[in-house]
């Protein structure tokens, strides 16, 4: 049977995330009025992430994405459970608790994992994923004073920023030949590596992990591929994430990287969609499916999975944007950073806010911006209506960037 | 708690109790309030919760910082000198009272 929102199919949402808890909402939103499930596999209310890997360090709280009020009041049922196993033959949710869910349309918000270490295997070393990790990973912090994050990316920098903050000798060890390099460009990487060393953190790049060796309760000795070895009271693992592609693995739905869906966010049962840092979407048209880890994708694609069901027939199209906050400094990120492109820099009066825009054959594709989220901003709304723009114009501080919205401009689509 | 009024941009008004110390911006998600998009969650990155706060009871909120002024010049809808981020303002006892215009447009 397709959803009808009119004869008020019922909805149940695996995984109460930023995008399965945005999705709830959204449905009330667009007013679809039947019965929405919310499964949570957490012990605690939906919460946001971001501040896990920052702020919650050091207060130990992280605000509820929504007060327990509010899924009262939009009549969402959560439900605190596991998902064991989805029959789809009758689309029904098998739960740990050992009750069973039965759905008109299921979404699929699992999240991701993070990656282990080969070389940690069966040392159960900390990492930060979910609250109940930051938790473990907070209160083993008093015990430490020198803590070695693996993982030079956007968890293992932040990490680094709030541990050498609490005083804590640093080091951070990664494989790549600078830190961010995934995500950003050389520019970038240089300025922040450059801060997190003035700050005090040390970071060792273009060298592995081969050996990790634990002499007490939480102390490791890490050996690196150059023959250094790291004692340290403290070792987490910041190396990625992978999504969660169990069930959807075992309900027989198509998986790639992620689970597969198409440019409606259907995953290979047009009764099921995925959502979220699951998902493995097709970005536009032309382009190949990747997955995106970040709270902007989680709630776009949340919102868009509300207006199909409510009824809005279009194909999901956003542009990617992320944040990162690092100290004092506020990274932001408008559209995926090409590993090769034509790249200008934007400077200001101030040497710690800039841009880096990057070209690809003439049309911009993405902006990097730092310590200046106004020009974030319109970077964004440039790159969400494919305004033209040239990258003598973009460098130019004199340029005023806002003065290309102002002129009518062809959408992209 | 505190009462807050929501207007939004069609032009109906919400009365909401609002827990003090949380953020408007908290108060206007938890009530399903429409037309403030608080995309990132507080962090000061996206300016998708401008509000304009209507005087008098605005009068007792400090001034806005710096970031939150510069993010203020690059909002969707038009800056007025009431414009404010919702993220950005605790409720407060004295904020009782408050009337909150949501701008047509966040982005």
């Amino acid at each position: 049977m397709r959803f009808d929102p009119r004869t008020s199919g019922s909805i149940a949402i695996i995984g109460a995330g930023h995008a399965g808890t945005e999705a709830a909402f959204a449905f009330r939103l667009e007013g679809v009025e039947g019965p929405v499930t919310l499964i949570n596999g957490e012990e605690t209310l939906p919460y946001q992430r971001p501040p896990l890997s920052k702020s919650f360090l050091h207060r130990g709280m992280t605000p509820p994405l929504r007060s327990p009020d509010a899924f009262v009041n939009a009549r969402i049922d959560l439900v605190r459970a596991r998902v064991k196993a989805i029959d789809r033959a009758r689309l029904t949710l098998l739960l740990d608790r050992g009750d069973e869910i039965r759905c008109d349309h299921l979404i699929l918000a699992v999240g991701a994992q993070p990656n282990r270490l080969a070389v940690a295997d069966g040392l159960n070393l900390a990492n930060l994923n979910d609250l109940q990790s930051a938790e473990r990973l907070r209160s083993a912090l008093p015990h430490a004073r020198r803590v070695a994050i693996i993982g030079a990316g956007f968890i293992g920098m932040e990490l680094a920023a709030a541990v050498v903050a609490l005083g804590k000798q640093v080091v951070v060890v990664d494989r790549a030949a600078r830190v961010l390099e995934r995500a950003t460009s050389r520019d970038v990487s240089r300025y922040l590596g450059d801060r997190h060393r003035l700050r005090g953190a040390k970071i060792i790049l273009d060298v592995g992990v081969t050996d990790i060796r634990r002499h007490s309760s939480l102390g490791c000795v890490l050996t690196l591929s150059n023959g250094v070895q790291i004692d340290a009271d403290l070792v987490v693992e910041a190396v990625g994430v992978t999504p969660r592609l169990e069930l959807a693995k075992q309900a027989d739905l198509r998986t790639g990287i992620g689970i597969i869906v198409d440019r409606d966010l259907l995953t290979s049962d047009p009764r099921i969609s995925a959502i979220g840092d699951c998902a493995q979407f097709p970005l536009c048209e032309a382009s190949r499916a990747i997955v995106l880890t970040s709270v902007q994708n989680s709630a776009d694609q949340a919102k868009h999975v509300a207006r199909r069901l409510a009824g809005v027939r279009t194909s999901y199209f956003a542009v990617p944007w992320f944040w990162s906050d690092q100290a004092d400094d506020k990274l932001q990120i408008v559209g995926l950073v090409p590993q090769c492109a034509d790249r200008v820099v934007r400077r200001s009066k101030n040497d710690r806010s800039f841009s880096i825009f990057s070209f690809q054959n003439e049309l911009l594709v993405s902006v990097e911006t730092l310590n200046s989220p106004a020009e974030h901003v319109i970077a964004r709304r440039l790159l969400g209506a494919s305004v033209p723009i040239r990258p003598q114009q973009a460098e130019d501080p004199k340029f005023d960037l806002a003065s290309l919205l102002r002129v009518p401009s062809q959408t992209c689509k | 708690m505190a009462r807050i009024v929501f207007r939004t941009p069609q032009g109906t008004d919400r009365e909401c109790e609002a827990e003090i110390g949380e953020s408007l911006m908290a108060v206007a998600r938890n009530h399903a309030i429409h037309g403030i998009e608080a995309e990132c969650g507080g962090a000061l990155s996206c300016g998708t919760c401008h509000v304009y706060l209507t005087a008098p009871a605005s009068a007792v909120l400090p001034a806005p910082s710096e970031a939150e002024s510069s993010m203020l010049e690059v909002v969707a809808a038009e800056r007025r000198s009431d414009s404010r981020l919702a993220c950005q303002i605790a409720i407060t006892p004295d904020l009782s009272g408050l009337f909150v215009e949501i701008p047509a447009t966040q982005f």
